[in-house]
């Protein structure tokens, strides 16, 4: 693969949708741009002034008497439906002596009911060619359960969708048989230099804030009984706290009444306001280096907080992380891997929820380029705050994100997502009608403030995974730097010590 | 034309343990057009207006078993090369254009193919063409960027094998299972034979394989045929063609013994056991048979294996793997499976080859003939969703097997697929003397690598 970038991959499994576009004017073709070592710009090549712009499709919305929020996205090239049940409490509703239950609570859906067993799910629902899955994240605002297949099996699907939802067993038994999977993928996945970077980086970021944790340590697991995920459920499974989205080749008035049948008599409850904690600031700067041995490369993972969800900054920040890291044509890889050649991809990543989230870059270099790399992410750190970007490559990068916007449209879970995030954040209706004017607005000096404001190198947190008899000494060149081991455990080091 | 026809036809199947009522359902076809242009280069075409989308994809008929003694990885690093320049274009300037019209990018080699693709607006459709076209006539490369691609080639290699728990199975598992030279390496190469690439060999290599008479190419979605065809010819049918390049002698000796071997792996966790069965010709009766045999076995929370040494048994940390390799010559099946932690990989391998015998022994149910055949024609319509997917398809098609229409029968063969014959491809290939079997320890760390046959 010549790169490995998050929209190609998208792309790839990437659904047309019968979206309506227009083709508008927008903006000017791209500029002459200055070259560089990594990009070379001949300008020979016929390009169309014209940029896409995007008319969303509109959604059917509806409520069912017991509260139930109803998406409707009709779509129907081919004869396939995909489904969610979005209920508005995850992981982040957890008791807090009890992480992990709005996980474990999803995950047993499918384990069982009152008139189902584990395997009578599985094969009923896989005999049919269809898929059915359910889960929430340790720090997530919702948990999900989602369904698909063709049109011809809705019937039989939406019958198991609803029984999985509404009516879970919790089996002691099935809910062992998890912990000893859980148990076994978490040994595996502290193999992985990249799942290590990632739960060092939350951690440190998080401090004790619930979004610390991508992972539940061995004690959380056994801790979690039947018990508390019937509580769980009971507690948040309510039809006034989801929403029930669909997309493909279904009819609205059809659907309404199949709901009304799966879900009518789902009864309504008190549903409990999850308090999110504030995330706050990070400390001061420091490295925290996980000695993996024996590593060929060194992980580094480097980064700030950013901003919650709704925050007016959001769509600078989306700019600015264009022009830093989003993608093979923004200037970590075309600095780290097409000028230096230290690296296979190095990218960067804006998060955002209803706490705050992290501006972070990340990248694997051959362990002998380290302190090379190290130097290079901290210029481009360095460089968006310093620097107004130049008007050309701001203006490709603001291509970027308005054109890929419309591409992503091919694809009508994209849509539905979308519509499913501007209600669970609470943004604007027009949220997504009016996205790219927002994204067109946004100026350089826009950029070089919001640059300033959160890239804070007195607070960058960075993450290092790779081989310490090699590197600790590299990283000390930079500031204090604290060693741990694989299992996150803080290893004592000797006094400069490797 | 419309692209997707919708035809009332009968539900094919019937599914068990759930009620079915009468049911019709719509029948996709791909309508594509396919000519060969002057120069020889295969142009497929099919017109989708739901999306004003455009998806490009060449397959050019050269991967890794083309590669000589000495340049393993080397298809692959000539991949990188396709991006660094050429004559009207300059170095990432191909992906630069692409990025910032609204598009996406990239490309991919297997032991097959080496395939390049990309999406963008419809209105885009000539920039595509001219990037495409630039890099088939005149590929601009230098030592310098030849060196930089060396390097982010062998970090891909680092971070996908060297520096990955079970990475250097994978190799070992190819280079064991396989007697002749052109299967018998891995795709992204020793880092030997990378650093041993020149300038010649990317410009010999150039000049041999990417010809247009050497490749094929799909043009899929807002598009009217004729017109993209007349863009096509535009910049495309002045490239001169090339003499074929020289045939692959992939022929394969008939394995007469199973074939073992153990990798200490100081970055592995828990033990991992592979699986390959040999002889299995792809785009066959057999083939389509084993995809059937897979998905019993292997897919999914009801195949066996999840049931039985998943969730019964507890002998696995997670759901097993399986796949038919997807190489034109002699191709095989691999199985691969991590065994729980405290479990001996012993009792693993047992457990696996009681349930390879269950197979041999029994045919299948009818429920799991009816999941593999409803798996496999949801995966079939729903691969129709992307004009991505389509084109990648098509030209696979033509290059592999001369038979871009693959993209419209190829679930029809599976559907006809019986338990006679998974039955049958179950103890043709099944056989312990036809198999290789890897096996991955976990070794302390600080220990070097070390592996035996």
């Amino acid at each position: 693969m010549k790169n490995m970038i998050s929209k190609l991959n998208r792309l790839l499994a990437v659904i047309v949708a019968s979206t309506m576009f227009a083709i508008l004017a927008l903006a000017q073709a791209p500029q002459q741009q200055k070259s560089s070592k990594g990009l070379v710009i001949k300008g020979k090549a016929p390009i169309s002034k014209e940029v896409l712009k995007v008319n969303l499709p509109k959604a059917y919305e509806t409520k069912l008497s017991n509260g139930l929020q109803v998406i409707v996205l009709e779509q129907h090239k081919l004869p396939t439906f995909a489904m969610q049940m979005v209920v508005l409490s995850g992981g982040l509703s957890d008791p807090a002596d009890q992480p992990g239950v709005a996980q474990y609570t999803a995950s047993l859906l499918r384990e069982g009911s009152t008139t189902r067993n584990s395997r009578q799910i599985a094969e009923q629902i896989e005999s049919i060619g269809a898929s059915l899955t359910a889960g929430s994240g340790l720090s997530s605002l919702f948990s999900s359960i989602n369904a698909q297949g063709l049109t011809d099996n809705f019937d039989q699907i939406m019958e198991l969708f609803a029984d999985v939802t509404l009516n879970p067993a919790f089996p002691a038994d099935e809910l062992n048989k998890l912990k000893t999977r859980s148990l076994s993928q978490v040994r595996l996945q502290r193999a992985q230099p990249g799942f290590l970077a990632t739960e060092m980086f939350q951690r440190v970021m998080y401090g004790s804030h619930p979004a610390s944790r991508i992972s539940l340590s061995a004690d959380e697991i056994q801790r979690i009984t039947p018990e508390m995920l019937r509580k769980f459920h009971a507690a948040h499974y309510k039809p006034n706290n989801a929403i029930f989205a669909i997309v493909g080749d279904v009819k609205p008035a059809e659907m309404v009444a199949k709901l009304e049948k799966a879900f009518g008599s789902w009864p309504r409850g008190d549903a409990q306001v999850v308090n999110i904690p504030k995330a706050n600031e990070t400390g001061p700067a420091k490295i925290y280096l996980i000695n993996r041995v024996p590593s060929v490369q060194t992980n580094l993972m480097l980064g700030n907080m950013s901003i919650e969800r709704t925050d007016p900054d959001y769509f600078a920040l989306d700019v600015m992380n264009q022009i830093v890291g989003g993608g093979a044509s923004a200037r970590l890889f075309l600095n780290l891997r097409e000028d230096k050649g230290y690296t296979y991809g190095a990218y960067s990543l804006l998060s955002s929820s209803k706490y705050r989230g992290t501006f972070r870059a990340s990248t694997e270099v051959r362990t002998e380029v380290t302190k090379g790399s190290m130097d290079e992410l901290l210029y481009e750190f360095k460089r968006i705050r310093d620097e107004r970007v130049p008007q050309e490559e701001f203006d490709r990068a603001k291509r970027t994100i308005i054109g890929g916007f419309a591409l992503q449209l091919e694809s009508p879970q994209t849509l539905l997502s979308n519509i499913i995030t501007q209600k669970i954040y609470g943004l604007p209706a027009d949220y997504w009608d009016t996205y790219t004017q927002k994204i067109a607005a946004i100026t350089p000096d826009d950029v070089q403030r919001v640059a300033k404001k959160y890239l804070d190198l007195g607070r960058l947190q960075i993450v290092a995974v790779g081989d310490a008899s090699k590197i600790a000494d590299v990283l000390r060149q930079y500031g204090t730097v604290e060693i741990y081991d694989t299992e996150g455990k803080p290893v004592k080091s000797s006094s400069g010590g490797k | 034309m419309r692209t997707f026809r919708a035809l009332l036809v009968m539900s094919l199947s019937c599914v068990l343990l759930v009620s079915v009522s009468a049911q019709q359902t719509r029948k996709i076809k791909v309508d594509f057009k396919d000519v060969k242009l002057k120069n020889g280069l295969r142009v497929l075409l099919v017109e989708d207006h739901s999306a004003p989308v455009v998806s490009v994809a060449i397959s050019y008929d050269v991967g890794s078993r083309n590669e000589r003694q000495g340049r393993t990885g080397f298809a692959h690093l000539f991949e990188h090369m396709m991006f660094t320049g050429s004559e009207n274009v300059g170095k990432n300037e191909y992906s630069l254009l692409i990025d910032t019209n609204g598009g996406g990018n990239n490309a991919t080699t297997n032991e097959e193919r080496t395939l390049y693709f990309a999406v963008v607006p419809a209105n885009q459709l000539d920039m595509v063409l001219f990037l495409e076209a630039d890099r088939m006539r005149a590929l601009d490369v230098t030592q310098e960027n030849l060196d930089n691609q060396r390097n982010a080639v062998q970090e891909e290699r680092r971070r996908g094998v060297d520096n990955q728990a079970y990475g250097k199975t994978g190799e070992q598992f190819q280079e064991t299972l396989y007697d002749n030279f052109a299967y018998k390496h891995s795709v992204i190469g020793s880092m030997a034979d990378l650093n041993a690439a020149s300038l010649q060999d990317v410009k010999d290599f150039f000049r041999i394989y990417y010809a247009p008479n050497n490749a094929a190419m799909a043009v899929v979605g807002d598009i009217k045929a004729d017109d993209a065809l007349a863009r096509i010819k535009k910049y495309f049918e002045s490239i001169p063609s090339q003499p074929a390049p020289p045939p692959v002698d992939a022929s394969e000796p008939e394995q007469t013994a199973e074939r073992r071997f153990t990798v200490q792996d100081p970055l592995a966790r828990l033990p991992q056991i592979i699986f390959g069965y040999k002889g299995i010709v792809p785009n066959s009766k057999d083939a389509d048979a084993i995809q059937v045999l897979s998905q019993t076995l292997a897919s999914g929370q009801s195949s066996r294996l999840y049931q039985r040494l998943v969730k019964e048994k507890e002998l696995l940390a997670g759901s097993p793997s399986g796949f038919l390799s997807a190489v034109r010559g002699t191709g095989y099946y691999d199985l691969t499976v991590t065994a729980a932690p405290g479990k001996k990989i012993e009792d693993v391998e047992a457990a696996i080859n009681e349930e390879i015998t269950r197979l041999q022994r029994e045919p299948i149910a009818d429920w799991e003939l009816a999941k593999a055949k409803n798996a496999y024609r949801r995966a079939s319509i729903q691969s129709l969703q992307s004009s991505l997917g389509i084109a990648t398809r098509l030209t696979q098609s033509a290059i592999f097997y001369n038979d871009p229409n693959l993209v419209n029968t190829q679930f029809e063969k599976i559907a006809a697929v019986t338990k006679e014959d998974v039955q049958r491809v179950a103890n043709k290939y099944f056989k312990t003397t036809n198999r290789t079997v890897g096996i991955t320890m976990p070794a302390k760390a600080g220990a070097p690598p070390a592996s035996t046959n």
